[in-house]
């Protein structure tokens, strides 16, 4: 009768059984080592053969196993399935031009004096603590345009309320940092005067001090890129980054800013770079380093709900413009000349929410939004 | 299978067409666009869109009105056909937007938001409007609705409560003689009703720290299944469902907590008996029992606010601000209150759109193609030649052979 084989793991013994599966163990790592060694002196005298086979085995990761979304701006969509199926695909792309063009940054983009950098107003939570101060001057050096202010405790300090403030004296951002337990842990960025709101979970903050070997930084403004941003929303949030940076960068100060965004997740990094010669290039970092994720956006700047103000009288609006359409241009051109009236941005009562994070959305582990 | 027709942030005008028994689900829903707005630097959304079905040739007469403060009445065929028949402008829209639009066979109601109310009559004929009538309303408006008989119409707003009026003396001027009597009173009632005013709601009694409520009324419904413009529905920023009859008293009938997010956005009555669809300005999406104000079910895998909701017998169709239009399954409320439903609704399909939809409605025309093809099966069961088989049983023989003395 030939031997029945019997497996290791059917041995009572743990110590007999642990050596002899080390044995096995130890077989099967020396075998794979030396089908390596091989490949690897075999493809050494030809580098065709090893093209071949890195072509040939593409490993799968989440990033390139990624679930279709519609929402992915491609520059040729007739490739991928259409939602509209009976437009044509320079349609859509016309209509998504159109959709950019017209979104609320679109000022940015078509300003007169491209190296006037746009303001922001950075502050934090009420009662914020000395971490978060230092971070928030970390923040005052990246962005050019960027003034820090305290927050102040009370009813009339909502975040709505600040921004609607901002707005009227030409800030163009307003960037909140929120703490919890000593520690920063979320920004709101506002796109005054009444564009999208923003909110991002802030961790793996890392300041300049704290990085070895960290360059310095200097006060020209930096270049500016933005990596993975590709549903439509990650074009939005894309676009909400770039509007916080000067529209033309200094080449001469060598720096640049980074905003990488994988899985969901945004990257912030600061590097300064040299050329070491005609084709090397190197980067030496700088300044903070953190990891955004964006929760969700609102359509509006934050509401304020002031549900104890007294209620407004009913009225009727008096109808005079069809009457007498020639003596009311006359008045208004009188009155603009009279009053150089602050324009007073209201924040809403009602906050709209144009994304919100939810764990039911992300169906399989390849679900990505940005 | 049912048609949707929609617009957008950009001004387009596009129709959804849905079809619930499509081979795969992906193919279940599709748009096409029949009016594409020209790009220029200022959007031109579209705010409101009404539909009404004309009787003839199954077109559908479909009214909008843009943040331009243009309205334009347009007839759509069958076959997705754009016809413009007239536009108009509201001049006295300013810094305001569109509350309501309804369009019936034939006049178009729109109003806005500071209260200009106008009635455009029009004839499929002529290419411009026959008469105009115009009416002024309060500020502060946020929702409008005509009732569905056109005989009374009803509006809420910021500080503004639920109010009915009468829809022709609304377009009446006031007469004089009541101007020199509230002149000749010292203090004029806050209460006292406009003329044309037919019933205005009261508000709640102070709450438990003798605090007012304050009103603030963000959307509202006539409920078609009761009654003839008696029972609406409102919404509120505080996430309050209120429901008021005029006849029974001023002060609404039943005050529930439906939503859960940021205040009701958008309400629309179910086609079903006490059926009501709720959403708020999360991404929540509700369906809600009109009797005592319970969530029946709630559909799951919205990522942005749902802006507008249309009704039709089989399907509702929502739009949202993730960029997405949707048809949702429709349960119906059980016969008893408070029974929970085997199944929920859920969303049976979504399609991308390039601009951010905001308004959609149901065009009106009753599937048949599912009647369509029951006949033409038994017309293919009818031709076929009846076979004898001697070897059948008994059982077989006597209905066979009825069967084929009806077709010789």
């Amino acid at each position: 009768m030939p031997p029945t084989r019997f497996e290791p793991s059917q041995i009572k013994n743990k110590h007999k059984r642990e050596q002899i599966l080390q044995k096995i163990r130890k077989v099967k790592t020396q075998a794979k080592l030396q089908k390596r060694l091989a490949l690897a002196k075999a493809e050494a005298n030809d580098p065709e053969a090893k093209k071949k086979r890195l072509a040939e085995n593409v490993p799968r990761t989440l990033d390139n196993m990624r679930e279709f979304d519609p929402s992915i701006m491609t520059a040729d969509p007739s490739s991928s399935n259409q939602a509209e199926g009976s437009t044509s695909a320079e349609a859509i792309q016309n209509e998504q031009a159109a959709d950019i063009s017209t979104d609320p940054f679109a000022s940015y983009f078509t300003t007169d004096d491209p190296s006037i950098p746009p303001k922001v107003l950075i502050t934090t939570s009420f009662k914020a603590s000395k971490t978060t101060y230092e971070f928030c001057d970390e923040l005052v050096g990246i962005f050019p345009g960027a003034e820090f202010r305290r927050r102040k405790k009370g009813k009339g300090f909502e975040m709505g309320r600040i921004a609607g403030w901002a707005a009227d004296r030409g800030y163009k951002h307003l960037m909140v940092v929120n703490e919890d337990m000593k520690k920063p842990n979320a920004i709101t960025l506002v796109y005054l005067p009444n564009g999208p709101t923003a909110y991002f979970k802030l961790t793996s903050v890392e300041l300049t001090q704290q990085i070895f070997g960290h360059a310095r930084a200097t006060p020209h403004y930096p270049e500016l890129i933005l990596n993975g941003f590709v549903t439509r929303l990650g074009h939005c949030v894309g676009r909400m980054f770039q509007t916080t940076f000067p529209p033309l960068p200094e080449f001469a100060g060598r720096q640049v800013v980074t905003l990488h965004n994988q899985r969901d997740f945004i990257f912030f990094r600061r590097h300064r770079y040299a050329f070491r010669s005609e084709e090397k290039v190197s980067l030496q970092e700088i300044g903070p380093r953190f990891t955004l994720k964006l929760r969700w956006i609102k359509k509006n700047i934050p509401a304020v709900y002031n549900l104890g103000e007294s209620p407004a009288a009913l009225t009727i609006e008096k109808d005079d413009e069809e009457d007498a359409p020639v003596e009311e241009s006359e008045n208004k051109e009188e009155a603009s000349e009279e009053q150089p009236t602050r324009k007073k941005t209201i924040p809403p009562k009602q906050d709209e929410y144009l994304w919100q994070w939810k764990s039911e959305l992300e169906t399989t582990r390849r679900t990505f939004f940005l | 299978m049912s048609r949707f027709i929609f617009g957008d942030d950009l001004g387009n005008i596009k129709v959804l067409r849905y079809l619930p028994d499509a081979a795969s689900p992906e193919e279940n829903a599709s748009i096409k666009t029949v009016h594409s707005e020209a790009t220029s630097e200022n959007r031109t959304a579209i705010q409101r869109i009404s539909t009404c079905l004309i009787g003839r040739d199954n077109d559908t007469l479909l009214a909008t009105a843009s943040s331009n403060a243009s309205l334009a009445l347009h007839t759509l065929s069958e076959e997705d056909e754009l016809k413009t028949v007239c536009n108009w402008t509201e001049k006295r829209l300013k810094d305001n937007y569109f509350v309501g639009l309804t369009a019936s066979t034939s006049a178009v109601w729109s109003c806005t938001s500071n209260g200009a109310l106008r009635r455009a009559t029009f004839s499929t004929e002529s290419s411009s409007i026959t008469q105009e009538d115009k009416g002024s309303l309060p500020t502060r408006l946020r929702d409008w609705k005509l009732s569905s008989d056109a005989k009374n119409f009803a509006y809420g707003g910021e500080e503004v409560d639920l109010s009915v009026w009468d829809a022709e003396l609304a377009f009446r001027a006031q007469p004089t003689a009541e101007a020199s009597n509230a002149s000749g009173k010292k203090r004029r009632r806050a209460d006292t009703l406009f003329h044309g005013e037919v019933w205005r709601a009261k508000n709640l009694p102070n709450d438990s720290l003798s605090l007012r409520q304050p009103v603030r009324i963000t959307s509202l419904s006539f409920l078609p299944n009761s009654g003839s413009g008696h029972s609406l529905v409102t919404g509120t920023l505080g996430n309050d469902v209120r429901r008021y009859d005029t006849r029974a008293a001023r002060r609404p009938v039943a005050d529930w907590k439906v939503g859960k997010v940021g205040g009701i956005k958008t309400l629309q009555a179910g086609l079903n008996e006490h059926e009501l669809f709720v959403s708020d300005q999360g991404t929540n999406l509700y369906a809600v029992d009109l009797r005592n104000g319970q969530i029946l079910y709630g559909y799951p895998g919205i990522a942005g606010a749902v802006t507008a909701i249309a009704v039709s017998p089989t399907t509702i169709a929502s739009t949202s601000l993730d960029r997405y239009v949707r048809t949702h399954t429709i349960i119906p409320p059980a016969g008893i209150v408070g029974t929970r439903l085997d199944t929920k609704g859920a969303v049976s399909s979504k399609t991308y759109t390039n601009c951010i939809p905001t308004c959609i409605v149901w065009d009106g025309i009753h599937a048949k193609a599912a009647e369509a093809e029951e006949d033409e099966e038994d017309d293919v069961w009818d031709e076929i030649e009846e076979v004898s088989d001697g070897e059948d049983s008994d059982n077989s023989e006597a209905p066979r052979k009825k069967r084929r003395n009806l077709k010789s």
